[in-house]
């Protein structure tokens, strides 16, 4: 037994890769994917356990790179945000007027709200449409939400539009409810004054003012905004109506301007 | 167990993981079509080089299982190619070889690990060896071997050349 001790010890080397060999062979032949399972769950644990840390050292050095680009990516998508907000704003407002025009029996095209008060003496919009799509001298100029004032001038590509809130503005109008005539003014400030009603006609808050159609600028039954206060303290024959407009002329982005059957006001 | 033996046990189990982390996280980043150096086949060189036959077997057939188990192979084929170079090295490390016949006496070893390697792979594999020879096993060990050299030009100052 000594001696067969001695003799594995003198040739131990070859001993033991002989051992080796021979359980290098026995997982070969006894070892499959599946009875394989703990030694690879050993190295897999270990593997991805330095895999891990190795990823944590990395994105730690990679934070500052990664910091700049998820924020030039928010300030893109930021961007590309306000952008689709925009689009989408400007979605309902053209389907809005769309389907106005559909309504609509006038012959109408649109235009976009490019300035603020072109003239000195005129409280008006400067559109991007001129001469060249129709448009004319007094054409009616209005939004689905209502009346917004008359052309004023127009050269082929571009128009001034006068607004209701301009001083020498007036339009013929009517209540809706009794069909009694006035003439809508600006009254100064933020709304409008229907004028020329007498103070034996009833005029309730609430009520709809609308363009009358004796006016050979602007069709009939447009609307021109809601009485928001009827005073008949003053002397003379008529009240003083407030007329709240039906348009928001601080926002207007598009309108429509009337393209058929305008004739220039005397 | 002598404090020499400790420590030398304690440098093969340190090279060991360095060879096995390196070929699981440095050799995909380096790694050319299906051509991969092995590094832990370089490291159970050393280990057979430098602290001899006994060594070089054992570290050879733990790396190997390590290897396996992150393979899809049945567990074995490494370990048993490793061993044999793990003592062939170990051997070689008695004659005190010159540092080029150690380069050639590398190369060789080298070549017929990826020889055992690949006899038993293919086995398992539909490739013919002939064919597993002209493109793994060849590609595999310049690339092995020069991944090795400069491994060695690196480490050369601090120890003794492979």
């Amino acid at each position: 037994m000594i001696r067969l001790l001695n003799f594995i010890i003198e040739i131990r080397d070859a001993f033991v890769l002989v051992i080796c060999i021979l359980l290098s062979f026995l997982l070969m032949i006894t070892t499959d994917k599946d009875t394989g399972g703990p030694f690879r769950s050993i190295a897999m644990n270990s593997v991805g356990y330095f895999g891990q840390v190795i990823y944590r050292v990395q994105s730690y050095f990679d934070l500052t790179e990664e910091n700049k680009v998820l924020r030039r990516q928010n300030t893109d998508l930021a961007y590309q945000n306000m952008q689709l907000q925009d689009a989408l704003l400007e979605n309902l407002r053209l389907r809005k007027l769309l389907g106005f025009r559909e309504k609509s029996q006038l012959q109408l095209t649109a235009a976009e709200v490019i300035g603020q008060n072109p003239h000195d003496i005129v409280n008006g919009l400067l559109l991007n449409a001129g001469r060249e799509r129709g448009i004319q001298k007094s054409a009616a100029v209005l939004t689905a939400d209502g009346l917004v004032g008359k052309i004023i001038n127009s050269d082929n590509n571009f128009s001034v539009c006068q607004i209701l809130f301009d001083p020498n503005s007036r339009v013929s109008a009517k209540i809706q409810r009794n069909r009694e005539f006035g003439v809508i003014a600006w009254d100064g400030g933020n709304q409008l004054k229907l004028l020329y009603i007498a103070k034996t006609i009833k005029v309730h808050v609430g009520d709809v003012i609308i363009t009358s159609g004796m006016s050979q600028i602007f069709p009939e039954h447009i609307k021109i905004g809601v009485v928001i206060d009827v005073s008949i303290e003053s002397k003379g024959m008529f009240q003083d109506i407030l007329v709240q407009p039906s348009v928001n002329f601080n926002r207007l982005e598009e309108v429509q301007i009337q393209i058929e059957g305008v004739d220039d006001d005397p | 167990m002598t404090h020499d033996r400790k420590t030398n046990i304690i440098y093969i189990v340190i090279i060991g993981l360095v060879a096995l982390l390196l070929q699981a996280f440095f050799v995909p980043i380096i790694e050319i079509g299906v051509w991969r150096p092995d590094i832990v086949l370089l490291g159970v060189l050393y280990i057979g080089y430098r602290y001899g036959v006994i060594a070089g077997i054992l570290s050879g057939f733990i790396l190997g299982i390590f290897q396996d188990s992150m393979s899809p192979l049945p567990l074995g084929i490494t370990s048993l190619a490793n061993s044999v170079i793990g003592f062939a090295a170990g051997q070689i490390r008695q004659f005190k070889l010159a540092y080029n016949a150690r380069i050639l006496a590398s190369v060789i070893l080298i070549l017929i690990q990826g020889c055992i390697f690949y006899f038993f792979y293919q086995l398992r594999a539909e490739a013919t060896y002939g064919y597993l020879l002209l493109t793994r096993v060849f590609p595999n060990t310049i690339y092995t071997f020069l991944i090795g050299l400069l491994i060695s030009f690196f480490i050369s100052s601090k120890t003794e050349k492979i």
